[in-house]
């Protein structure tokens, strides 16, 4: 029997996997697939705040005694974020920032969004910095407009321009063209030497360049490096449309992690339900691909499942969510109608947005007077009520500090 | 086609593609499409070209013949689509339109030949010390790449005389201690590459069944079908499937389980038969519900408290290598919770999705630096290593991992059978 089973691979499971891991326990993995590691932009935001981070986190939590910040206390995020270096920095990925304040960063839109970390090949991008930026991106590839980012950039009041440059590899007829795909070609470094050709002459007046999330995958680093000393600028990148390469990085890095540490991790393996005594797990039921009720078994169990986006929430033509695997009672604002409001993403926040488990400090799974429902079960990530991670700029800083809190 | 191969509406492999929210996921995981632009991903010839194909169309997009059937896009999927099954009933409708157009294209005789390698080890067996000997001429191998693609390089397991069958029934049973009265059954399902290449591995699981006080029954079998229902010959499968199906439904039928060594085969049996070659019979059905991995047979033994753990101090690290196949079955790692029972024994997964080979894509010459591509970081991995044995479940991963790494790659039953001191049997 295992000390801790983590059902999700997403961002929270697998931080929660490693934690428990570094803990001494022996730990499993369930999961019914990859997760938002593949569709996550690779920033880390912890807050949207113009002023301290730390302090916005400390407010927050003080005002929402329920919101997952106030329940995993003070130094989560940080000691969340602390397991995840120990996971990617020995793949030559690092996060760089600063929880006193935070990074302003373009997206492919030519937006700027807020995030207290980002991957260091971001960083150049920081829009806190003045220097004139030339954005560039591969021709003839539909999902990222160089031209258009730079103009949005530009309307803000920031120095950029926009250009393309040929790779003819990419329109071969069976390419790949989704991010990854990119990213692989700049794997070659023929294809780099060719590129810094290219966009040389144009650089005269830029301070820094910014490419779509595409610079390597395995061998990032050495992309990364290696494009700026051919270019001798700064060169940073922008998070594309998913797959996310800086996402797939992450993942990548767990998986070499995990496998090596004894920590299986199992895809295409779907809790289906749990078996409960009291308020007791005994065990998860993974069917086989025969049908048999497998049952897995541990002291205890992370629940890192998602929400309503990520499958650990479902909802009914009723009206009724639940949470997927232990059917805890799912608090969701508002009724059936509120969910159809319209603004899904409006600044207001959007009642279904906050649709997610209640848990105690400990991450217990509590009904709505805090009782606890489940004693050897924690839950993280998404999965939890409380916060509005797009609205308060809090998905990855919610994810990190509640998968640690969750772990220990 | 008879009306017994309609797939069920609800069971329809292919409905699937309605669940696809073209995320890609399967995409970024395609150990094929990572290393190659011959093949465009999972999801551009899956889900995607599903919506374009027609019974009585042509298929929309011939690169999927470059999916090799792993299935890590259909583990990878979070939604639950069936990307890879998909996949291989599209090619068993290109080989229809393939056979139509020409006959004679020796891609298509390599993959008939590559289909039927049960008769081939039957055949090179009768004449074991001479077809290993001709096989070993490096001429024959380059005749056969020129002719047929079936690349030089790739592995080829040596024939044996005496096959596992006959010993089993020949000195097996003259041999073995008398089986206690009561003993629960286990029919095994040895398959092709047991009975003709690699009989140590029976033995192995033989012994490792008898030592557990099980009585092992060997049903009457063919080829479970995988070779030619991955090279498109969804008929060819279907004789044998069918045939295996009417030997092994009444073992099943009266509650005895049918174990396997191989991951590949037992796919068949447990899930392709049905979901995949579309017979949705009560034998199939029923055949699917008693059939387990050996190792997922014998943990399930350990958790009932019936599995013995008499195992001999084993100082050895071991890398594990999961085949892809393996992970399809959705029962976790049982031959590493197996293996952790041993004291002394460390056995390391590699953490790797693919070897490259599967099945008989690795054999093609037009495939095989694809599948190289595909299994070198493994075969690197195993070679840094500093072990001189690794450990595979699955018969053509073993090989080509051998062929590849240069390490001995035995299955776990091998291992453990030695741990019983039961080595007689096994290595």
């Amino acid at each position: 029997m295992d000390d801790v089973l983590v059902i999700g691979a997403g961002p929270a499971g697998l931080v929660a996997a490693w934690t428990a891991h570094r803990r001494g326990a022996r730990v499993k993995v369930l999961a019914s697939g990859i997760g938002t590691t593949h569709v996550m932009p690779g920033w880390l935001q912890v807050l949207n705040t113009d002023g301290s981070v730390e302090a916005g986190v400390a407010e927050l939590a003080a005002q929402q005694p329920d919101h997952p910040y106030a329940l995993a206390g003070a130094g989560a995020v940080q000691a969340g974020l602390a397991m995840l270096r120990e996971v990617i920095e020995p793949a030559g990925l690092r996060y760089v920032g600063d929880i006193t304040g935070n990074l302003l960063l373009p997206t492919a839109l030519g937006a700027v969004h807020r995030a207290a970390y980002a991957p260091e090949s971001f960083i150049a991008g920081d829009l806190r910095e003045r220097g004139a930026m030339l954005i560039v991106g591969p021709d003839a590839w539909r999902d990222f407009y160089p031209l258009l980012c730079a103009e949005n950039l530009a309307r803000q009041g920031f120095a950029a321009r926009g250009m393309t440059f040929a790779l003819p590899e990419s329109e071969a007829g069976k390419f790949d063209t989704t991010p990854p795909g990119f990213a692989r070609l700049f794997e070659r470094p023929e294809i780099r030497t060719r590129v810094a050709y290219l966009l040389k002459p144009h650089l005269s007046g830029f301070k820094r360049v910014g490419f779509p999330a595409i610079l390597g995958l395995e061998h990032h680093r050495e992309v990364w490096e290696d494009l700026q000393d051919r270019l001798g600028l700064p060169v940073f990148e922008i998070p594309t449309l998913p797959p996310s390469v800086p996402g797939l990085r992450l993942f990548a890095a767990f998986k070499r992690a995990l496998a090596p540490a004894g920590v299986q991790l199992l895809l295409d393996m779907t809790a289906t339900h749990g078996l409960i005594e009291g308020r007791h797990v005994t065990g998860v039921v993974v069917p086989t691909v025969t049908g048999r009720q497998a049952i897995y078994q541990a002291e205890r169990y992370i629940l890192a499942t998602g929400g309503l986006y990520g499958g650990g929430v479902a909802s009914d033509h009723h009206g009724l969510l639940r949470e997927v695997v232990f059917g805890l009672p799912v608090e969701a604002p508002g009724e059936l109608g509120d969910w159809f409001r319209s603004e899904l993403l409006g600044e207001a926040g959007h009642p279904i947005h906050r649709a997610g488990v209640r848990a105690n400090h400990v991450m217990q799974p509590v009904d709505a007077d805090g009782r606890v429902l489940l004693e050897n079960v924690r839950v993280a990530g998404r999965l939890l009520a409380g916060s509005q991670p797009t609205l308060e700029g809090s998905t990855e800083g919610v994810w990190l500090a509640t998968a640690y809190r969750a772990a220990c | 086609m008879s009306e017994t191969y309609t797939p069920i509406l609800l069971e329809d492999i292919r409905r699937t593609a309605d669940l696809c929210v073209k995320c890609n996921i399967c995409t970024t995981a395609c150990p094929v499409a990572a290393v190659t632009d011959l093949f465009p991903g999972p999801k551009f010839v899956g889900p995607q070209a599903q919506r374009f194909r027609d019974p009585e169309m042509p298929s929309p997009d011939d690169s999927l013949d470059y999916c090799s059937g792993c299935g890590v896009c259909t583990q990878v999927c979070p939604h639950d689509v069936k990307v890879m099954e998909i996949n291989i009933a599209a090619k068993a409708e290109l080989r229809e339109r393939q056979l139509e157009e020409n006959k004679l294209d020796p891609h298509l005789w390599r993959n008939w030949l590559l289909g039927h390698n049960e008769a081939l080890g039957e055949l090179g067996g009768w004449f074991a010390p001479i077809s290993n000997l001709v096989m070993g001429i490096p001429l024959t191998r380059t005749l056969m790449e020129v002719t047929l693609g079936i690349d030089r390089h790739a592995p080829f397991p040596k024939f044996h005389f005496t096959k596992f069958r006959s010993w089993f029934f020949g000195a097996h049973q003259k041999e073995k201690a008398p089986t206690p009265p009561g003993a629960p059954k286990v029919a095994y399902f040895y398959g092709c590459a047991t009975n003709n290449y690699e009989p140590e591995v029976g033995r192995a699981i033989v012994a490792v069944l008898e030592h557990n006080g099980f009585e092992v029954v060997l049903p009457e079998q063919n080829c479970c079908g995988l070779p030619m229902q991955s090279n498109g010959d969804f008929d060819g499968a279907r004789r044998y499937a069918n045939a295996n199906l009417r030997t092994l439904a009444p073992y099943a039928a009266e509650g005895i389980p049918i174990v396997l060594g191989g991951t590949s085969c037992a796919m068949e049996l447990k899930a392709d038969y049905q979901h995949l070659l579309g017979i949705h019979t009560e034998e199939a059905r029923l055949v699917a519900e008693n059939t387990y991995d050996i190792s997922e047979f014998l943990w399930m033994q350990h958790e009932a408290g019936r599995l013995r753990t008499d195992f001999a101090r084993t100082e050895a690290y071991l890398p594990y290598h999961t085949s892809c196949h393996q992970k399809l079955h959705r029962i976790g790692r049982p031959a590493l919770e197996l293996l952790s029972l041993v004291p002394g024994l460390r056995a390391e997964e590699m953490g790797f999705d693919c070897c490259g080979i599967t099945g008989t894509y690795g054999y093609k010459h037009e495939k095989y630096d694809i599948a190289y591509a595909v299994g070198e970081p493994l075969f690197e991995r195993l070679k840094a290593s500093g072990a001189e044995m690794a450990l595979c479940d699955n018969e053509t991963c073993r090989w080509n991992i051998a062929n590849q790494s240069g390490l001995r790659v035995v299955h776990t039953m091998q291992i453990l059978a030695r741990a019983y001191g039961l080595s007689e049997h096994g290595l």
